[in-house]
């Protein structure tokens, strides 16, 4: 997938919040989007997922352009792990990732056979199905994030866009949900875009970062070209020092106690 | 270091097709009985009631005149009796039995669309605009038949109210939820307005007519009833998978590729049309199109695929139930309303207390 | 005492009382709420919001400086005051008072009906006297005509049109008389709606009484209520009775298939009462209007018509207003 000059502004502002963004998202990899609160990482993920309309640029994806499509064909090609929420109704885990199959069921039909099963298989992938039945609004953080990305997984489409998806999740499953999904990018070969604000998570587990700030592409590329201590002092403002340890690197900020 | 990182899998079923239809006997199992019985209850209810009431017709003759339906001859010439039958008890069981489900069916799909298990069938203003139909056309036009005046108000009052709720193009809930407080209260207050100006003579009519009943239930509003059901709830019946993703989110559900403007519209339109027949005969009847389908959530689940198919059901039979008590109580008939009322509101404390937070998604 | 000194005592006594006439007496009356009342008769502004069907019988017109809105409406008053509503002010409704202007009136007494006790309350604690009337049978009702006489210094004119509703009254008595006991029919009296019947309304039952007819709806300890079809079937009334300002026919009963079973559609005996009020003069002929359909063949010796016009004319002065039904 590549963006191209992607400008976005709100109609009663006068300075765009995204300026001519530009950035290739690798097939069947993970893709991270980092950055700082207000450098326009939400305002990206709104336009990929076809909420806002951006005033220029393009998103392209083999032949087309995503971002002209309406919104039952841009569901087929992308699908959207959303932050989690609590919905008003306790539907069954089941019941939650059957939903991937809407644009594929038509408006005046219910799923059938084969979209249960595609359904159950997505539960598999995902290691869920012991909780099949239970209550959406029952299970844990890190379980319902798991739910949505297999929701997203039944939708069969191309390309994932999840929306910060380890900001409520504790420690252990903040590693357990990205693991899951770098492993579904690289088994079924989709291309998977994720904002993030951890530079650490970045490191651990994407394939391409993108470094946004104050509305531009700071830098984009391996995590570890981009992710430095320059371009974190850069976006962050924040003084860090790069570890390294067994080919693994982590990034600290320096705090003096 | 993430390569390591794995949870216990649980062991994948190799047969894909079993697995499927483990899942679906897992889901239903504890609920088969109970939706059966839903499912069944209208046609019980009807069953008894047609047995039940003031003039004693004997079960024999009930049915007979039932049987006579089928088949001709064979109800003899017994006339008077089998008229209280044909032309009075079984309308009357039909009519309530199709305002209770247009009711109940509205109110299910209303809180999927609006995301809220508090909401009835009413919210967009159809009472209230129903009601200045029959005050106008009671206290200035009688030319017009009410039930005609009725219908025509209480749909303008749910345009007016989507009208209103539409800024920028787009039609959201807090809006309409909104504009339907505020065109309700506006169309009370011309009501109001009329009630004042009208010599108390045609004011009984208004008043009367607002309070819900079937005591005067013919099939003329049987036909009408039957419209408003197949007209109205047969889409959203159609369609009612969509409100399981409609009630996720409107963002959610655009991203899962549902037209929710379109849908929604389709939704609301429809089950005004339902509504707005069912006020137009009946009268206003509060209660079951908030908590038949709020009991039946409880009870088997929020899919909307199995609960608004039972909630028709159940408010069916409520409806009926309510009446027949209504009918059969005291030597008068009280009216339907407040029957609906005693019996709902402590059978639903029960239910409540019984660990029935599920439903409310805590 | 000598003789003089007696006789100056009996004049200045007779004077007394004669001032005493003259200048209006106390007058204490006990409304419908158990409430008394103490006036100066006759009183010189009165507003009257119910029974102003009595106003043009007593012709008491001069003391009235406020009426019930709905007056205007009413075809009697128009026909025996044309010029009520330019002659005569509006006091707004009974139910709904407005307290400003009713004190700017400054009436002497106010004449409403005892349905909302409230405003009776409210209006006495701002200093005005009220009297609180709901008829509920005929005695009541002479009671209530009694009053108004009094109250405007028309006695006389009361006692007449007590004694003319008498007469109309005492031509049913006569034919009740005739009925023997175990052939009264059963009657029945509907309201704004088929169901809606008049079931334990005193006035109603003293009607019924009166012309040697049943209640079919008297067991139901209610003044008005709604009944299911089947209820009323089981009544099976003989003869069924519309209030005169229902929205629908006696055309709608007669052929709807639901009432055919009842033996008063069977034998086309529905009836759409006049629209006259019945707290008035009016009830005498309306009862006997309604005696004369409950037993035709027993009032073939009386014209309705006739007796209704005459009373009409003693009454009011004038010719019988519409009643509303064709065939009276």
């Amino acid at each position: 997938m590549t963006v191209s000059g992607l400008t976005f502004q709100h109609p009663k502002s006068d300075r765009p919040v995204l300026r001519d963004i530009s950035f290739d998202a690798r097939h069947g990899a993970m893709n991270a989007i980092l950055g700082p609160n207000g450098s326009g990482k939400t305002t990206l993920f709104k336009c990929l997922a076809g909420l806002w309309k951006p005033r220029a640029g393009t998103v392209r994806h083999g032949e087309c352009d995503i971002l002209s499509l309406p919104d039952r064909k841009r569901s087929r090609l992308i699908a959207v792990v959303p932050q989690d929420h609590e919905p008003p109704f306790p539907y069954s885990v089941a019941d939650v990732v059957l939903m991937g199959r809407a644009v594929h069921v038509g408006a005046l039909s219910a799923p059938g056979e084969r979209d249960v099963q595609i359904a159950r298989e997505a539960i598999e992938t995902l290691s869920l199905d012991h909780l099949s039945e239970k209550s959406y609004t029952r299970i844990s953080g890190g379980e319902r994030q798991l739910t949505l990305v297999a929701r997203a997984l039944a939708q069969q489409t191309p390309i994932l866009l999840l929306d910060e998806p380890t900001s409520h999740l504790d420690f252990r499953n903040q590693l357990h949900v990205l693991g899951k999904v770098r492993e579904i990018a690289r088994d079924r070969g989709i291309t998977v875009l994720m904002t993030l604000h951890d530079p650490n998570l970045a490191l651990l587990f994407a394939d391409h970062a993108i470094v946004l700030t104050q509305g531009q592409v700071l830098a984009s590329g391996p995590p570890e070209e981009v992710i430095t201590e320059a371009t974190l002092a850069a976006v962050y403002g924040v003084d860090v020092v790069m570890l390294r340890h067994n080919g693994t690197r982590v990034v600290s900020p320096k705090v003096t106690r | 270091m993430s390569a390591n990182l794995r949870v216990p899998e649980h062991p994948v079923d190799t047969e894909p097709k079993a697995s499927v239809r483990a899942v679906a006997a897992r889901t239903r199992k504890k609920n088969i009985p109970v939706a059966l019985l839903i499912l069944v209850s209208p046609f019980l209810v009807a069953w008894l009631s047609l047995f039940l009431g003031a003039y004693g017709v004997s079960p024999g003759t009930v049915l007979r005149a039932l049987g006579g339906l089928i088949v001709p001859g064979l109800n003899p010439s017994h006339a008077a009796e089998s008229s209280i039958i044909l032309d009075i008890r079984l309308p009357r069981v039909i009519l309530a039995g199709l305002v209770g489900l247009s009711l109940s069916g509205s109110g299910v799909v209303l809180q999927g669309v609006f995301r809220n298990p508090l909401v009835d069938p009413f919210i967009l203003g159809i009472p209230a605009g129903a009601s200045l139909g029959c005050a106008l056309s009671v206290g200035f036009l009688p030319g017009w038949p009410v039930q005609t005046m009725a219908f025509v108000f209480g749909m303008s009052a749910v345009g007016m109210t989507y009208g209103m709720a539409k800024t920028q193009g787009e039609v959201s809930r807090l809006p309409l939820i909104l504009s339907g407080v505020i065109v309700s209260a506006f169309f009370t207050a011309m009501v109001s307005v009329i009630k004042f100006l009208v010599d108390p003579n045609k004011l009984q009519s208004i008043v009367f007519w607002l309070m819900g009943s079937f005591s005067l239930a013919d099939w003329r509003q049987v036909r009408i009833a039957a419209v408003g059901v197949v007209l109205g709830l047969t889409p959203v019946v159609v369609m009612r998978w969509r409100l399981n993703i409609m009630s996720m989110g409107e963002d959610e559900a655009r991203a899962l590729g549902v037209h929710v403007k379109r849908d929604r519209f389709v939704f609301i339109f429809c089950t005004s049309l339902a509504v707005s027949l069912a006020v137009s005969v009946s009268g206003i009847i509060g209660w079951v199109g908030l908590m038949a389908p709020h009991l039946v959530r409880m009870l088997v689940g929020p899919d909307h695929r199995t609960l608004v198919p039972l909630s028709i059901a159940w408010g069916a039979a409520f409806m009926i139930l309510a009446d027949t008590i209504a009918r059969n109580l005291t030597s008068f008939d009280v009216p339907v309303g407040i029957i609906t009322a005693l019996l709902g509101a402590p059978f639903f404390v029960f239910l409540m207390r019984r660990g029935g937070k599920e439903s409310w998604g805590k | 005492m000598n003789r003089t000194s007696g006789l100056r005592w009996a004049a200045l006594l007779v004077a007394a009382l004669c001032c005493g006439v003259a200048h209006g007496e106390t007058f204490s009356y006990t409304d419908k709420l158990g409430r008394t009342v103490q006036l100066d008769v006759p009183v010189k502004r009165a507003v009257i919001y119910q029974l102003h069907e009595f106003l043009p019988a007593l012709k008491a017109w001069d003391k009235i400086v406020g009426i019930g809105r709905f007056a205007y409406q009413n075809s009697l008053m128009l026909a025996t005051k044309p010029d009520i509503a330019s002659t005569v002010p509006s006091g707004g409704t009974g139910t709904d008072i407005n307290i400003e202007e009713l004190l700017k009136v400054k009436p002497d007494v106010v004449i409403t009906w005892a349905v909302r006790p409230e405003n009776i309350r409210f209006m006495e604690q701002k200093g005005l006297k009220v009297i609180a009337v709901y008829p509920d049978s005929i005695r009541e009702m002479y009671d209530v005509l009694a009053m108004l006489g009094k109250l405007f210094g028309r006695e006389k004119e009361a006692a007449e049109t007590k004694r003319r509703m008498d007469a109309v009254f005492d031509i049913v008595r006569a034919h009740t008389a005739r009925i023997p006991a175990n052939r009264r029919a059963k009657v029945l009296w509907t309201y704004s709606r088929q169901n809606s019947v008049a079931a334990d309304d005193s006035l109603s039952n003293d009607v019924f009484r009166m012309i040697g007819a049943g209640n079919a709806a008297g067991d139901v300890k209610q003044r008005t209520v709604d009944v299911s079809m089947e209820t009323i079937l089981n009544w099976n009334p003989e003869t069924v009775f519309v209030w005169g300002s229902a929205t629908y026919a006696a055309e709608d009963i007669l052929n709807s298939v639901q009432w055919r079973g009842v033996q008063a559609v069977r034998n086309r005996r529905v009836f759409k009462a006049p629209v006259w009020s019945t707290w008035s003069p009016c009830l005498a002929p309306i009862v006997l209007w309604i005696a004369a359909r409950t037993y035709p063949e027993l009032y073939r010796d009386v014209d309705v018509h006739a007796v209704s016009d005459r009373f009409f004319r003693d009454v009011y002065g004038i010719p019988m207003v519409s009643p509303g039904v064709n065939d009276f």
